[in-house]
């Protein structure tokens, strides 16, 4: 089961509330203006600022 | 809420201990929960009105977050919770309800949503296990992710009566990790204080334990 668009319409960056988009390889969502990844792992996004990965690392 | 009670400050568990004790408490939390919360949940759960955009914070085992799925099939529901095991365990018991609904590990502090996202959010015994001083910040996020006319309810564990009450604090001192952490809290003034106006409170007890329900709405 993949995130649904719908999900990823309402979910926002914990940290600046901004927008978050799916990457490529599909199992991070990425926030560009705080360059974040937050992962997905068993379908579930980590959405937590601690435990959210510098973009450049994974992007 | 007496001063006295209000002076009962989380002791026992350290708010970056706390993924690890639930991740723990997990296996036995649901027969617990079941026996003294399970009529508060429901109670909190009547408060969805289909076809809203609903938020339960610390979703937990997914109790009444099953409930709130299920009262709202045609509209969404969102669930988070600061610790996966839990969480694995509220998927498993939505898995096959129908509605749109959705999971994320999130903290109550900063929550992934956009201001204004919701009409209702839930949260059942959480605040009173996170320290006072954060009271301001998770209900502040409240606030943010409700809609101009959203409601919160809130369900924690009220005021005990005094004979359980020096058991409890006698338990609480020497094993916290047991109850999970939680005390009873005065939460009124701190949510009216958030930018909300209080609707109603009420006491439920289930087995000796007293769960004070808070409904209000963002002013």
């Amino acid at each position: 089961m993949a995130i649904s668009q719908d999900l990823l319409d309402i979910l926002a960056c914990p940290k600046c509330k901004g927008e978050v988009k799916l990457n490529a390889s599909q199992d991070g969502l990425v926030c560009t203006a705080c360059k974040l990844v937050y992962e997905i792992k068993d379908d579930i996004p980590i959405m937590l600022i601690d435990e959210a990965k510098p973009l450049a690392e994974s992007a | 809420m007496s001063e006295a009670m209000h002076a009962i400050e989380p002791a026992g568990v350290a708010p970056e201990e706390i993924p690890r004790v639930y991740a723990r408490l997990a296996p036995i939390y649901d027969v617990w929960a079941r026996l003294t919360e399970s009529r508060a949940r429901e109670l909190a759960a009547a408060h969805v009105r289909d076809g809203e955009d609903v938020l339960e914070v610390a979703v937990g085992t997914g109790l009444a977050f099953e409930e709130v799925v299920r009262a709202n099939p045609n509209g969404r529901t969102e669930g988070v919770d600061l610790t996966a095991p839990m969480l694995a365990r509220a998927r498993r018991k939505v898995a096959h309800v129908p509605g749109a609904h959705a999971l994320q590990l999130g903290d109550a502090r900063a929550l992934p949503f956009p201001d204004a996202a919701f009409d209702l959010v839930l949260n059942s015994y959480m605040l009173d296990l996170v320290p006072e001083s954060d009271f301001p910040l998770v209900l502040g996020e409240f606030r943010r992710v409700l809609r101009p006319s959203g409601r919160l309810v809130l369900v924690n564990m009220a005021e005990l009566p005094p004979r359980l009450r020096a058991t409890f604090v006698w338990l609480y001192r020497r094993a916290p990790r047991l109850l999970g952490g939680c005390r009873p809290v005065a939460l009124a003034p701190f949510v009216e204080r958030a930018g909300f106006r209080i609707q109603r409170r009420d006491v439920v007890t289930q087995l000796g334990v007293p769960s004070e329900l808070i409904l209000a709405t963002a002013r």
